[in-house]
Formats: structure tokens, C-alpha cells, sequence
């Protein structure tokens, strides 16, 4: 949901006291101070302070992990077959199955960071492309894209996400291919009004009155005023795109068992939750900790652009 | 006012248009050859050939779209593999449970996003005001799959309070969990869009001749600001009602609450691909068809679109 509400801010529906070009002007001005005005701020930092264990722990997942994610093990269940709790060669337990729980959790974020990080660059590729092409020639380029957006975003994401699985092979990149499929209208609706905001500039009828041309005014002259925005609405992107595939894997239509990512452990646990309910607690609250933390950084990052 | 019905109708026949080229990829898509399922295991090629022919196989993409064109808007959605009927019937029987759990998420979202939202803009750096940014990240970053788990665990499963899922009398019971799973989160993103939209409002001409006038404050908020507040959460929350029933196909599995979304994973598990694509085609149009009445909603409330 929070794409539309980024979209807004863009053109300035929720902050009616600010107008497009000043934002963008704002965000031209702040390009470079970007950094310096993050550091000040307290939940921003902190946030960062997740992302960077989160992307250690994903890093380092094969060295961190005590026992092989993917191997029940016999003395992971107890006499009578059950999941076991915390122990000493199990620290968080074990899932159904037998499965060391601490090292699935810990392979988990490599798959939630690969899914989201790719797909999140697929969807800025997409959405930044088509965009700038809707925005910056207009005509029948822009009713064309405008109107792909309109119907794309007419299925229920995760509905149409399940067909598309059930249809191909499911895999990690079906998965990333799905989510970017399925979120780059947003990206390309912010750029779209960017652009059409930008290209009525002075330096761009300078540097057209330069004969300079198209396709390097948009790259050289237009893009890079939308890069700070572009970071900001990354991020929050990125954390859609972990809470997407989680999603997905949830519902078997996602990274395909038995990979452990953070969604299909807690559909592996389902069977014992209500003995166990830490089997559905931790992933959850790995997911939720690091989706927070992105959208929390990216809100962070949207408020020092426009100068709040 | 008859340009605007007429251009939204436009857009209408565009939008489904779209979404039936869209589906109508995903069943080119599935897997194996159709004729060969249906001439049955003893079929000779001669009788496959038939059977191609008969289902028009053999024709040219383009001709078969203009074929699954029209069977499909004479109601002829395919034949469900699973449910042995076709997947209009098996979706249309599961039609007013979604329905039921979409009003009551809608309702709850609205309900609490005026409440806070309200809060929030008129006690400007107040409790509320502070924490409707806060909740709103976290109504984003929460997943909606674990969230119904963890309330079936706490509030159903250890407190009793609840049904365990299912859909059962008196229906209100088995609402409430389901609904709150989604409704609460969705309710703390609208309240932050209310919120800024309201102090925008709250800032405007008109507020000030009401103040001027001696009218109470009350008065002016709920009777001056806030329905010109609202307009823009109502455009918001149509172009959000893909999100909507995404979640509530998450919700109404974890809940089982049984709705086209519970509908569409057991044909996901069940790999009857005609009944999932049906429903993304169903929900697609439904979309469609809501976003003109939340236009019309929009003409009915806003005078300024009716006389434009």
C-alpha cells in the first residue's frame, strides 16, 4: 500500500502546503546532503543499523549457521515425532520436519535479501524506463503505459502472482520476475509525474535549444534529478518486495520448498503452531523487524528530501 | 458530466480489454497440450487432431483471443478440473463470503483511518498525531498471513474468545478476526493519507471564512474539512482495492474463510490452473468495475467533478 501513498507525495495530494516543483527543487537541492541530513535523525539510523545485520546475517549465513538448514535431523524431533524447543545443539529449536530452526532462519534472509534487492532493481529498471518514456514524450507513448498501469493495476497482487506461479515453474527467479511484474506500475507512476514535472524546466529548453539529444537529455539532464527520490522509494520497495515473496512462499506459490525462506517456514509450522507457537513467531518477527526497517528507512529517506 | 461518465466508461472497456489479454496469456501459458487432456488417454492422433479443431486450436492466437473474448463475456469462464463444474459457478458460489469479509475490512479501514486520522489533524503533535506515522509503517510492513496466525493462536486458540476460523453462525464471531487481521493495519495507513489530507484541508479558505463566521470548531471539521478531506482517501483506496483483495486472499486462507481467495489456493494445491486463472480474471474485473463506482461515488460527493 505504501507505494501509493509515495506516489501521492510525489505530486503532492497528501501534502497539499507543497507543490511538485518545489519538491523537486527541494530534492535537487538536497542531493548531495542527503547523507548528512539521514545522520542526524535517530529511527532512520537505527533502521539502517537492522538493514546492515540483516545483510551481515545473510552474508555470512553459511559460517553463522550451526547445522545444515535443509537436513531433519534424528534427534530434531522428539520419541514421539514432535518439534523440539530450545536446547543446546538447537538453539531456537527445531521445525517439524527436524530442521535446525536458527539455521533456516539464517539461510532465510539470503533468500529474502536476494528476492528483494532483484527485484526491487527489475522493478526501478521497468518502472524508470516506462515512466520517463510516458512522461517525457507524451502522445500515444504515454496513453499506451498509462493505460498498462491502469489494467495492471486491476489484479489482486497476489492472486495474479499464484497464476503466474502455478503457470511456470516456480522458482527464485519466477518469484523475483512475479514481484517485479506486480510493483513496477508504482515506480513508473512516480517517475511518470516526475518527469512531466521536470521536462517543463529551463535547463531542459536550454539544453534542447543546444541540440542536445533526447535520449541524453533524459539520461543526462532529467534522471539525475530524480535520483534521491529514486533511493528513497527503493527502499521502501525493497521491503514490499520481502513481504511479497514471504507472502508467496506462504502460500507455496513462492521460492519453492525446501529452500528455507522465511514464508514457507511459517507454513511449515502450522501443522504444530498451537504447541508451538514459536515455530510461526520467529519467522514472522524476522520478517516484520527487517520490512519495518526498510519502510521506516525509506520514510526516513522521503522526509530529509523534502525537508522535514 | 456526461464527458466525464462517458470517458470513464472508455476506460472501462480498455481496462477490461487489458486484463482479458492478460489471462488470456496466462492460459496460452499452462503447460501441455489441451487437446491431447481432453481427447481423453486413448485418443488416436487422428481423434487429438479432431478434438484441436473442434477447440479451435488450430486457429491463430489472435482468432482464439477473439473466441475466449467472447465465451467470456457470455459468462463462460472454463471448466474447473477440480470442483467439476464450471469456474463461474464454483467462483459465484463463493462470492458473498469474499464480499462479507471485504465490507467488514472497508469498514473497519474507513472507521478507524476518520477516527485517527480526525485525531491526528486536529491535535496537531498530540499522542495520536505522533504515533499515526509509526502505526501506519508498521501497517504496511505487517504480514498479513502471520498476523491472522497469531491472533488464531493468542485470541481464538488460548483465550477461547473466538472460533478458530471457519464460517459458521452467528457470522459476526468468525468476522472479527479475519476482518481485524487486515482492516486494523489498513486502518492505520488510511488515517496517516486522512491525516495529512485533512491538515491540508483544515488550511484552506473556505475554514477560515467558517471561522470567521463563528462557527464551532467541531462544525467546521466535520462538517466543512472533512468531506473534502475524504476524496482523496477515496481515490487512494480505489486504486489500493488490488492490494485489498490480495490481502484478503491471505487472510481467508489463514482463516479459511471460504471466499474466492480460500477458492483459488486449494485450486492452486489442487493444480487446477482454469479455476486460478478464472479467478484472477473474476477479481480482475471486479476491480475494474468498482474503480467506475468509486468514480461515481466521487461525482455523487464532489459538485466540482459535475460541473467540470
Amino acid at each position: 500500500m505504501h507505494q501509493v501513498e509515495a506516489g501521492t507525495r510525489v505530486d503532492s495530494r497528501s501534502d497539499p502546503g507543497m507543490a511538485t516543483e518545489d519538491l523537486v527543487l527541494a530534492a535537487a537541492a538536497r542531493r548531495r546532503g542527503l547523507w548528512a541530513l539521514l545522520r542526524r535523525k535517530r529511527v532512520p539510523m537505527v533502521c539502517l543499523g537492522i538493514v546492515a545485520v540483516f545483510g551481515l546475517a545473510a552474508l555470512l549465513a553459511p559460517i553463522l549457521a550451526p547445522h545444515d538448514p535443509n537436513f531433519g535431523y534424528y534427534d530434531g524431533l522428539t520419541m514421539t515425532g514432535a518439534p523440539l524447543g530450545s536446547t543446546g545443539k538447537f538453539l531456537l529449536g527445531t521445525d517439524p520436519t527436524g530442521r535446525d530452526v536458527l539455521s533456516r532462519l539464517l539461510y532465510g534472509s539470503r533468500i529474502s535479501l536476494t528476492v528483494g534487492v532483484l527485484s526491487t532493481a527489475l522493478t526501478v529498471l521497468l518502472g524508470l524506463s516506462l515512466g520517463s518514456i510516458a512522461g517525457y514524450f507524451g502522445g500515444w507513448a504515454e496513453i499506451v503505459i498509462t493505460r498498462l498501469i491502469d489494467i495492471m493495476l486491476a489484479f489482486p497482487v497476489v492472486l495474479l502472482g499464484m497464476a503466474i506461479a502455478a503457470i511456470l515453474t516456480s522458482s527464485i527467479a519466477t518469484t523475483i520476475g512475479v514481484i517485479a511484474l506486480t510493483q513496477w506500475m508504482y515506480m513508473a507512476r512516480v517517475v511518470y509525474s516526475q518527469v512531466q514535472t521536470l521536462k517543463e524546466w529551463e535547463f531542459v529548453t536550454a539544453a534542447r535549444a543546444m541540440g542536445i539529444g533526447e535520449r541524453r537529455i533524459v539520461l543526462r539532464h532529467i534522471a539525475p534529478h530524480m535520483l534521491p527520490l529514486l533511493i528513497a522509494y527503493s527502499t521502501l520497495t525493497v521491503g514490499t518486495s520481502i513481504l511479497l515473496e514471504a507472502t508467496l512462499s506462504y502460500l507455496n506459490a513462492g521460492v519453492p520448498k525446501p529452500t528455507a525462506s522465511w514464508g514457507s517456514m511459517i507454513s511449515d509450522g502450522l501443522t504444530y503452531y498451537r504447541a508451538d507457537p514459536s515455530l510461526v513467531l520467529y519467522p514472522g518477527v524476522a520478517i516484520l523487524v527487517v520490512v519495518l526497517a526498510f519502510t521506516l528507512l525509506g520514510d526516513g529517506l522521503t522526509a530529509a528530501i523534502e525537508g522535514r | 458530466m456526461v464527458g466525464f461518465v462517458g470517458h470513464r466508461l472508455g476506460w472501462l472497456v480498455v481496462v477490461v480489454l487489458g486484463i482479458l489479454i492478460v489471462t488470456f496469456t496466462l492460459v496460452s501459458l499452462i503447460p501441455g497440450d489441451v487437446a491431447v487432456f481432453y481427447a481423453g488417454p486413448h485418443a488416436t492422433a487422428q481423434s487429438i487432431a479432431e478434438t484441436r479443431h473442434a477447440l479451435g486450436l488450430d486457429q491463430p492466437k489472435i482468432v482464439q483471443f477473439f473466441h475466449y473474448l467472447w465465451r467470456t463475456l457470455h459468462g463462460d469462464f472454463g471448466e474447473s478440473a477440480s470442483q467439476d463444474e464450471p469456474v463461474l459457478t464454483a467462483i459465484l458460489d463463493r462470492l458473498p463470503a469474499t464480499a462479507q469479509l471485504a465490507g467488514a475490512i472497508i469498514v473497519l479501514e474507513m472507521g478507524l483511518a476518520v477516527l485517527l486520522g480526525t485525531l491526528a489533524a486536529v491535535h496537531e503533535h498530540g499522542l495520536v498525531d505522533r504515533a499515526v506515522a509509526g502505526l501506519a509503517a508498521l501497517g504496511v510492513s505487517l504480514p498479513g498471513f502471520w498476523v491472522g496466525i497469531m491472533l488464531l493462536y493468542l485470541i481464538a486458540y488460548r483465550l477461547g474468545w473466538l472460533p478458530l476460523g471457519g464460517y459458521g453462525d452467528p457470522r459476526w464471531q468468525y468476522l472479527i478476526l479475519p476482518a481485524a487481521t487486515q482492516g486494523v493495519p489498513g486502518g492505520f495507513w488510511y488515517a496517516r493519507i486522512l491525516r495529512a489530507s485533512l491538515r491540508g484541508a483544515l488550511r484552506e479558505d473556505y475554514v477560515r471564512t467558517a471561522r470567521g463566521k463563528g462557527l464551532r470548531r467541531r462544525r467546521i471539521t466535520f462538517r466543512h474539512a472533512l468531506p473534502n478531506a475524504i476524496l482523496p482517501v477515496l481515490t487512494i483506496a480505489a486504486m489500493d482495492l488490488g492490494q485489498l483483495l490480495g490481502g484478503i486472499v491471505v487472510v481467508e486462507t489463514v482463516f479459511s474463510w471460504p471466499g474466492i481467495g480460500l477458492l483459488a489456493y486449494q485450486a492452486l494445491q489442487n493444480l487446477d490452473l482454469p479455476l486460478v486463472v478464472g479467478s484472477v480474471l473474476f477479481t480482475g474485473l471486479c476491480i475494474a468495475l468498482l474503480n467506475i463506482l468509486a468514480d461515481l461515488l466521487r461525482l455523487a460527493i464532489d459538485p466540482r467533478i459535475r460541473l467540470s
